[in-house]
């Protein structure tokens, strides 16, 4: 039976007696263990640091360059909507700023030309010049008329094909009864073509009267087409409005 | 076997945690030193770039806001107007086959003042009288 004092740091007599070495792990070195763990926070804190820059870049990218376009938001310029992008948005306020610069001037100097009793040599790009207002009436109307026209032709086509029609089948009729009722159908198309000629002519039909986009009805506050009321749909655009 | 073989190893703390060779610590010095290098220029050009991308943003939000203080809403009215003719004329060439004949957009109010100033000059220019407004009739009928 052992003594218990030869039980040093608890290590069996039988360790102690043999001759291979006695390894006492005690821990790593003071400060060993830390190293690491500072190392990997100080590697995230790095990578959040460069997350966020990199976030940071796109997010600005994105926000100037974005080439869409909301097709749902009136744009003055683009037909396919409203720019998203600031630097389209820019592109488009610059392009309504050139067309609109000095409006206000030219109808003054219109309006004292008037005062004077003067013919007035003003004239305005976005009103006299070629696609501007005046002419965009111009072919608008041009376009109505054509429209017009086309409708009146169509009606007069289809009673001439029926008209035809009818000729057609009064030449195989032999029955003296059923040749008068047709005839007087074809005097009835026949006057029919003859009243839409009529109508044609004189533009009696209002259903079909074009009214000259220089004559159309002026905007009022409750309109609420997007060229009416800008300031109403889209307060963003005239948010720093000039005084 | 001799007494002294016989004796157990002793193993200090320094054959355990063996120093390694001088020229491998001075790389591993290096190589160390080199990354934390590269992730602190990394960093570095993010930051800056960040900094200089949240800036040209700034600028264009502020270059918009003061393109948007002129014109007022009226001469923008007369440009969306504009710009509503050219998109009407345009649709209906597409759709020829229309059976009605399509209605003008309404004017903006700057426009209608335009419109009657320009009217007013021109009557004054042929010398007749001015009347109010423009005449009501309709576009004449086609020949």
């Amino acid at each position: 039976m052992p003594d218990p004092e030869d039980n040093i740091s608890g290590l069996p007599e039988v360790v102690r007696n043999s001759n291979r070495p006695i390894i006492i792990y005690q821990g790593p070195p003071p400060g060993q263990l830390d190293a690491p763990t500072t190392n990997a926070v100080g590697l995230l804190s790095w990578l959040t640091l460069l997350t966020i820059c990199l976030v940071a870049i796109a997010l600005s990218v994105w926000t100037v360059w974005n080439p869409g376009h909301d097709q749902t938001q009136f744009s003055p310029i683009y037909a396919q909507g409203q720019p998203v992008g600031l630097a389209k948005r820019i592109e488009e306020r610059q392009e309504v700023n050139a067309r609109a610069e000095g409006l206000l001037e030219y109808l003054e100097r219109v309006r004292a030309d008037n005062l004077g009793r003067r013919r007035s040599g003003e004239t305005h790009p976005l009103i006299t010049d070629r696609d501007g207002v005046e002419d965009l009436r111009s072919q608008w109307d041009a376009m109505c008329r054509s429209i017009r026209a086309r409708i009146y032709d169509r009606r007069i086509g289809q009673i001439d094909a029926r008209l035809s029609e009818l000729r057609a089948y009064r030449r195989q009729v032999a029955d003296p009864v059923e040749r008068a009722r047709v005839d007087g159908d074809l005097a009835g198309l026949t006057e029919q073509r003859r009243a839409e000629l009529d109508r044609r002519r004189t533009d009696s039909d209002p259903a079909l009267r074009c009214v000259p986009a220089a004559q159309a009805p002026v905007c009022s506050d409750a309109s609420a087409e997007p060229w009416c009321n800008p300031q109403h749909g889209r307060p963003d655009e005239f948010r720093a409005e000039a005084s | 076997m001799t007494e002294a073989e016989q004796e157990p190893r002793v193993t200090d703390e320094k054959t355990l945690f063996a120093v390694p060779h001088t020229g491998m610590a001075l790389a591993g010095l290096i190589i160390r030193t080199m990354a934390r290098l590269w992730v602190v220029c990394l960093l570095l050009a993010g930051a800056a770039f960040a900094g200089i991308t949240l800036n040209q943003m700034m600028q264009r939000q502020a270059q918009l806001n003061e393109l948007r203080k002129e014109p007022g809403p009226d001469a923008y009215a007369v440009v969306a107007y504009q710009r509503e003719l050219e998109r009407q004329i345009r649709a209906y060439n597409q759709n020829w086959r229309s059976e009605s004949v399509p209605t003008p957009p309404p004017r903006p109010r700057l426009l209608e003042d335009i419109d009657l100033a320009r009217l007013r000059n021109r009557e004054i220019g042929q010398g007749s009288a001015p009347s109010a407004a423009p005449s009501d009739g309709a576009i004449s009928a086609p020949p």
